[in-house]
């Protein structure tokens, strides 16, 4: 005679068992962004400082996108109207409102290309960076012991290399292009990621929804990536944010040295190389490009820290 | 405490090995260093596999990083491609005016910051305070690079008043100095900020007016202190930041440290140099890290036993 564990049957198929397990806080924290678009709007409006620094980030993404509909080609050269300053100045002129450089090249239409680099690349590099940090940092926490040693050594390792150093040697070996930037400020991204959401992972490795997971023999990688990862996406979005600032200025320093973008693609940093030769008779050239960097990472600087005090209060640091 | 010593210093040890094994390994997918170095010259066969000889490059990886390895225990970190010299030597040599000029950056952050990070939480919201953040978030967004670049325009060309390369006499060490700590100086203003108003809610901050005291000594004997340790953090990184991050400002002022000294290694694709480079500038970082922590451990025994 068999014995059939009738109470238990309803737990035969692996998915009820699942079933039962509680729901993970991600629940939750949806629920909250739900009730919070509202409040998101609204600290969003009350706040004008941060109010700025969305509408300046939202510029630049629009001048990105649409921008190349109005100006005319970026390497365009008229050895005629070198040097030519900007609208505003004795001797401008309306076709170029931002003057020219050497060649004779529309300066605000390089600036409006020089954008939709930069914010390719650094989009391009804050994904990629997000992506292997998180995976990199759930793993950690998740599977704890020698994996989360060693992979937090190799973020120590990471650290401690200066990283323009190592970004200039792999660009000057490998070449300077677009998808070798985006590699290496991949690489120079992803341990904050890493460090971040190991550590706000880590108190939820013994939280009863994982421990429950794990009893009814959830795989590790199902743990790890389901249970425990989507509590921590807020987080991604805030260091995503405020990296996304580091990533536009070290692009742009890259490039600036002369081992990143590469001509005729046109980066900002280039521009500002170039317009170092005429420093004292055209200011324009390396001014403005300065100024588009500078106002391009002050946006998103603004934005990160509304976007960190709104999500993570703790970590106010204003 | 022991305990906590020995293995942070285990743990440092680990990360340099870590590092030295990376430097290394980026040389063997480099290619050949002497092909690296020579690409594009006439230089006959002969004369390099003699060279390659002279290095060692002509035996297996895992040798050739043994001997590096060893080596670099004793002090010795191989020798220079370009001038057949000891590279630690070379690097010993650009060591102080980097050091220089990354002490000159932080005093000068510390010394804004400080006044402007209690100024701004002393009376949050208030125009000051408005005036002190817009101020720190605008350090914090400028390229150093092209901060450099208006800085010489401004005090060097037009004003005469700064040289605007090089190391020559004390002020030359002002624009760069300037240059490099004005990322600092933000940092540490706005962490302070923070952690000041953070401090300032506290009960015992409450007590402390409710006796009586004035503001000045509740914000000097009360707040400042415990408003210090995050502040210490923020400097010890930046610092280590500093002395690894200073490529860029060394070669827009032409300054001879280990940033200018980087550069120019890479331009005479001289790996060993520049693996040397990497090791010293770890080597810096890593004993700052360790500092921080001992330092951190001393002043609060939590955590030495946790």
């Amino acid at each position: 005679m068999s014995y059939t564990p009738t109470l238990i049957r309803g737990f035969d198929s692996p998915k009820k068992v699942v079933d039962l397990v509680p729901e993970s806080p991600r629940q939750a924290r949806l629920s909250t962004a739900g009730v919070g678009r509202h409040q998101f709007i609204r600290r969003l409006s009350r706040d004008p400082g941060s109010l700025s620094g969305v509408a300046l980030v939202a510029a630049w993404v629009c001048i990105a996108l649409l921008g190349p509909l109005w100006v005319s080609s970026p390497t365009d050269q008229n050895l005629s109207l070198t040097l030519l300053p900007p609208a505003w100045l004795p001797d401008g002129s309306a076709a170029h409102p931002l003057g020219t450089d050497f060649l004779g090249r529309d300066l605000l239409s390089r600036i409006v290309y020089g954008a939709r680099t930069s914010l390719t690349v650094s989009v391009l590099a804050v994904a990629g960076a997000a992506v292997v940090g998180s995976l990199v940092g759930t793993v950690a926490a998740a599977w704890g012991g020698l994996a989360d040693d060693l992979l937090m050594r190799v973020a120590d390792v990471q650290l401690a290399i200066p990283f323009v150093l190592l970004a200039i040697t792999v660009l000057v070996l490998l070449g300077g292009s677009t998808l070798n930037m985006v590699l290496v400020l991949v690489l120079s991204g992803w341990v904050i990621f890493a460090r971040v959401i190991r550590s706000e992972l880590l108190h939820l490795r013994e939280a009863e929804f994982v421990l429950a997971a794990r009893a009814v023999g959830v795989s590790q990688i199902r743990v790890a990536l389901q249970h425990l990862l989507p509590n921590a996406m807020g987080f991604v979005v805030v260091v995503a944010t405020l990296e996304l600032g580091n990533v536009i200025l070290l692009e742009s320093a890259l490039s600036f040295i002369g081992v990143g973008i590469r001509p005729p693609q046109v980066s900002w940093g280039t521009m500002l190389a170039d317009g170092r030769d005429y420093l004292t008779s055209a200011w324009w050239l390396t001014t403005l490009p300065g100024a588009a960097v500078t106002a391009a990472i002050f946006g998103v600087n603004l934005a990160g820290d509304f976007l960190r005090d709104f999500l993570d209060p703790r970590r106010r640091e204003f | 405490m022991t305990k906590f010593l020995a293995r942070r210093l285990m743990l440092s040890f680990v990360v340099l090995a870590g590092v030295s094994f990376v430097s290394s390994g980026m040389m063997l997918i480099a290619g050949d260093p002497v092909e690296v170095m020579l690409e594009g010259t006439t230089t006959s066969d002969a004369d390099k596999v003699a060279l390659r000889h002279e290095f060692g490059f002509d035996r297996p990886f895992l040798v050739q990083y043994a001997d590096f390895a060893t080596g670099a225990l004793k002090g010795d970190l191989g020798r220079s491609l370009r001038f057949h010299q000891p590279a630690l030597g070379i690097v010993m040599d650009r060591l102080p005016a980097t050091l220089r000029l990354a002490v000159a950056a932080m005093l000068l952050a510390v010394l804004v910051a400080v006044p402007l990070g209690i100024v701004s939480a002393s009376r949050p919201n208030s125009w000051v305070d408005y005036g002190a953040r817009l101020l720190a978030l605008i350090g914090q967004s400028v390229p150093l690079y092209w901060l450099g670049i208006v800085l010489v325009l401004l005090f060097a060309v037009t004003l005469g008043w700064f040289p605007s390369a090089g190391d020559l006499d004390l002020k030359s060490i002002v624009l760069p100095a300037f240059t490099l700590g004005l990322y600092p100086t933000a940092r540490i203003a706005r962490t302070l900020r923070a952690s000041l108003l953070e401090v300032l809610s506290r009960e015992y901050i409450l007590t402390a007016r409710g006796k009586g005291l004035s503001n000045l000594t509740v914000l000097s004997r009360h707040a400042l202190r415990n408003a210090a340790l995050p502040v210490l953090t923020v400097v010890g990184l930046q610092f280590g930041a500093l002395l690894g991050g200073a490529v860029v400002t060394e070669t827009i002022f032409a300054w001879p440290g280990l940033g200018l000294l980087s550069v120019q290694a890479i331009s005479w694709r001289d790996l060993p140099l520049l693996r040397a480079i990497v090791m010293v500038a770890a080597a810096m970082l890593v004993t700052l890290n360790l500092a921080t922590d001992v330092l951190y451990a001393y002043v609060d025994p939590r955590i030495r036993f946790s």
